[in-house]
């Protein structure tokens, strides 16, 4: 027998700390080999370069890979705290202490390098199913090939051995110093309870009231922007301080109600949380935060998903607009495909848009000019018929009217306006036209790119222009009002792809379904990430604490404390530790929510509260089955 | 033959990060012949502990030294003290400190493990300490499986096993009911008789103490007095109660409730 293989039987014995710390490190292995996986795959990577995902997706690896190597130290930091005691003891019948440091690094490394052959060996039995997945959500017509690419192998085996090295080696050194005098410590003398300080809370909460004021107050993006981050760093700060504060607060609360008190169970509850309020103030504040993290994005997908046909709608309102050259027959040809896949047009109109140059003066002695489309109120009235319930436009005081511009609504100016061939516009010449224009934030139809906004003029001075000016900057867009607009997207894609300039409400929804799936996914497993995350946090906290506790039950089981009053005992704790931080993350995320939607001038409600649902129903599920565990662990 | 020497042991805690500075140990001297069975008895916070850590050498002494078996412990670091720590001291806590994943036999022989002792002596050597301490039979138990008795004598047995220098006990009898802290208490001492085992042992019950042979009170980290036994352990008891009497403090019902 040598002190190896002693230390052996203590592994075995604490199956179940090595097991959980070995499955999540798998977990975030096998994660970021998939992600990096996608980076190196020929047919993905020119797929997502093309739909521009590919830096989302590179962000995503990155975060995982942060994330992976952030969980590893805390699990092992978490592992190796609920060893301590053990390992003191090796150390006070005098093992060495570098081969204490051998023993932790020795696991250490054995863990992680079975966690990386795991995650790599089961990345790439999944990895196939995974890039079918991913090309699917792409919409890719054909079937992804599987394609194991080394270079993703040995970035992920050299990334995650690194970090289990440096993990093994921190470790190690941590206990060196720890070790004996904890054994010692623990052994005599019980830790003091921390004490309530008023100016901490008071500071906490003001932060906290301050952050949600910053994110909160009224104001666009630009005002809003340099708010924000002060705001989440208050709010963080907040967090963390009344966690602790407030979780001393209320147990000293509870514990000065004597009749509550002392009704045995919520004693024992009581005391205990207050004894091991700095730990779990953190625990708390981490799972909150990380928490926060996976509800915010959840909820903008879900909107954007389920807010897609509204959207699509609002973005893009008619069903086909086709935009060409004047006289272009583009639009016979999108027809044709239409009528091809037996979709009915039930309205169409043409907008002839004229080019003409106006001036803007940004300084006295500087002046831009932009092009605007030129197009009378009658034909611009009925492409507005094209669309239900759109009032027509009516020129008043032989104004006209100017959208699509950044400049106040509601203001109206000269305008001048240079005619004719491009040649001839630049600083000095005179202006062919001055018109009174009114400025209007009506939503404009999709221009051809180089238009940068819409005039609309009386019938009169269209005619005029016509007569006198030639540009061949002119063009024209058609609108066709469809009788099912849904099915029209696949053909405007195939259109597209043709290299017509053709567009419509099914092609966005289309096109945001697409971008929502493509979200989906990724987040999809940042979520299960952090959720599955949280849940190793929590599960780490309570079974490094298990020894203690079980000690400190079994002395109380033989003054008399009943099984069921135990159970009462723990559900009570492991509600709060599970649901505090939830109900945290839930104020944080609303208000971060609540601030987003103001610049989409979206409602996030019910995506709120249907991600709000299904979180608690798999927290409670987590909750439930932690809590059996400990149970039973603890009655064992 | 002088085991242990401490001259002028003075332990300030905190004081660095604006903590209040607590004096434990105030210029301590004590000496400890070999085979000596010596208690120290003082009330909560005076102390003992601290002594017991910086004898241990868990923990360095503000100010004066420690000497155990000509060894200053200030010079040790590092493997050193390990190793010192592993050939000359056995320690028993309260609360046991025995490892669940191991037998009481695998707990008993972890410092003869360490040292690499042919597998021989190590059977030789764990089956006279169990005899003594009368173990023989819950051997191949886990400490989950025996009483706390039980577990004390293997946290004994463990102390002694690789035969020390000096054993230092801190409330060993802390968590037994008072038959078991008896048949400890009896143990260690036929021990102390039969082996010449030093023993340095803090204890808050003056029954458990009635079997040392001398006995230190302490008080706010200074030597408050000092007795010796004769041969009649009654007597001792008595002479043990009247010193914690003069004391005054607060801790002694439960010692007297057990009784
Ligand atoms: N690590 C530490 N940091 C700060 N103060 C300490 C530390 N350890 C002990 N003390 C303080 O030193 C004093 C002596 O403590 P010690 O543990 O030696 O007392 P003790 O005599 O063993 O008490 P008890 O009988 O309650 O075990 C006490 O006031 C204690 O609060
Ligand atoms: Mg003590």
């Amino acid at each position: 027998m040598t002190w190896l293989t002693l230390a052996a039987k203590n592994v075995s014995h604490q199956s179940r700390q090595y097991t959980a710390f070995f499955l999540s490190s798998a977990f975030a292995v096998w994660m970021f080999f998939l992600f990096v996986g996608i980076q190196y795959h020929p047919t993905l990577r020119a797929e997502l370069d093309r739909v521009d995902m590919m830096p989302t997706f590179g962000v995503v690896a990155s975060l995982v890979a942060i994330f992976a190597v952030l969980f590893i130290f805390y699990a092992s930091s978490a592992f190796l705290r609920a060893r301590k005691r053990e390992l003191g003891i090796f150390s006070l019948v005098g093992m060495l202490p570098r081969q204490i440091w051998a023993i932790v690094c020795l696991e250490n490394l054995l863990i992680g390098l079975t966690a990386i052959l795991t995650g790599v060996g089961g990345g790439v039995l999944t990895g196939k199913l995974f890039f079918l997945l991913v090309g699917r959500v792409l919409t890719l017509s054909e079937a992804v090939p599987f394609h194991l690419s080394m270079t993703a192998v040995v970035l992920t085996v050299l990334i995650f051995a690194g970090v289990f090295l440096l993990v093994s080696l921190l470790g190690g050194f941590t206990l060196r110093r720890l070790s004996v005098a904890e054994v010692f410590r623990s052994a005599t003398r019980p830790r003091t309870p921390p004490a309530f300080r008023w100016w901490l809370a008071a500071v906490g909460l003001t932060g906290l009231a301050a952050g949600y004021t910053l994110l909160l107050l009224p104001g666009d993006w630009t005002e809003s922007e340099p708010r924000m981050w002060p705001g989440i760093g208050l709010m963080l700060i907040a967090t963390y301080l009344l966690f602790h504060q407030g979780s001393v607060a209320a147990l000293q609360a509870l514990r000065s109600q004597q009749a509550l008190y002392y009704r045995r169970t919520s004693l024992l509850a009581i005391s205990q949380m207050l004894h091991k309020v700095r730990d779990n103030a953190k625990v708390l504040f981490m799972v909150s935060i990380l928490t926060t993290l996976v509800l915010v994005p959840l909820t903008v997908v879900v909107m954007a998903y389920t807010q897609a046909e509204a959207n699509a709608l609002r973005y893009s309102p008619i069903g086909m607009v086709v935009q060409q050259g004047p006289g272009g027959q583009d639009h016979e040809r999108a027809l044709a495909a239409l009528q091809e896949h037996g979709l009915g047009v039930e309205r169409q109109a043409l907008l002839p848009l004229r080019s003409a140059l106006t001036s803007y003066k940004t300084a006295p002695t500087h002046t831009v000019f932009y092009r605007v489309g030129v197009v009378s109120v009658s034909s611009f009235n009925q492409w507005t018929a094209l669309v239900d319930g759109q009032e027509p436009v009516t020129l008043t005081d032989g104004r006209g009217i100017l959208l699509g511009t950044d400049a106040t609504a509601g203001e109206s100016y000269d305008l001048d306006l240079f005619l004719g061939p491009e040649a001839k516009a630049g600083a000095g010449r005179p202006a062919d036209m001055r018109l009174p224009v009114l400025i209007s934030d009506r939503a404009a139809p999709q221009l051809p790119i180089r238009f940068f906004s819409l005039l609309i003029v009386d019938d009169a001075i269209l005619s005029a222009i016509d007569e006198g000016y030639e540009s061949n900057e002119d063009a024209e867009i058609r609108g066709f009002k469809l009788t099912y607009w849904k099915a029209a997207g696949p053909v405007i894609a195939a259109l597209r792809a043709e290299g017509l300039k053709v567009n419509g409400t099914g092609y966005t929804y289309q096109e945001m379904l697409l971008e929502g799936q493509t979200g989906m996914l990724v987040l999809g497993f940042v979520v299960v990430l952090f959720f599955l995350a949280t849940g190793q946090m929590l599960y780490f906290k309570l079974f490094t604490d298990l020894s203690a506790e079980r000690q400190q039950y079994q002395a109380l089981f033989r003054v008399g404390l009943r099984v069921r009053e135990v159970g009462r005992v723990i559900s009570a704790q492991t509600l709060v530790l599970f649901f505090a931080p939830l109900a945290v993350a839930l104020a944080h995320a609303w208000v971060i929510l609540s601030m987003l939607a103001r610049f989409d001038e979206m409602s996030i409600d019910a995506s709120f509260v249907a991600v709000t649902v299904a979180y608690l129903l798999m927290f409670g599920g987590y909750y439930l089955a932690a809590r059996r565990t400990y149970v039973k662990a603890l009655l064992s | 033959m002088t085991v242990l020497t401490a001259t002028n042991l003075t332990k300030v805690y905190g004081g660095q990060k604006g903590a209040v500075p607590v004096k434990a140990l105030d210029g301590f001297q004590l000496q400890v012949e070999e085979g000596e069975f010596v208690g120290i008895m003082g009330p909560s916070g005076s102390g003992k502990t601290t002594l017991l850590q910086l004898v241990g050498t868990i923990d360095k002494p503000t100010s004066g030294e420690v000497i155990i078996r000509n060894q200053k412990l200030s010079r040790l670091t590092g493997d050193g003290l390990a190793l010192f720590r592993r050939r000359q001291l056995g320690f028993i806590f309260q609360d046991f400190n025995l490892l669940d994943a191991l037998t009481l036999k695998e707990n008993i022989i972890l410092p003869l493990v360490l040292e690499g002792m042919p597998l021989a002596t190590i059977e030789d050597r764990v089956y006279t300490v169990a005899t003594q301490l009368g173990l023989r039979s819950e051997l191949n138990r886990y400490p989950a499986e025996v009483s706390g008795g039980q577990k004390q004598r293997a946290a004994a047995a463990r102390a002694l096993i690789h035969q020390p220098a000096l054993v230092l006990a801190d409330e060993p009898t802390g968590n037994l009911d008072s038959r078991s802290a008896q048949s400890l208490m009896e143990a260690l001492s036929s021990l102390n008789e039969t082996q010449s085992t030093t023993i340095l042992t803090v204890t808050h019950d003056p029954v458990s103490a009635s079997y040392c042979r001398r006995i230190l009170f302490i008080k706010d980290g200074r030597l408050f007095n000092e007795i010796r036994r004769g041969t009649d352990r009654g007597h001792f008891f008595h002479q043990i109660l009247d010193v914690l009497a003069t004391m005054g403090g607060e801790s002694y019902d439960l010692a007297y409730a057990r009784r």
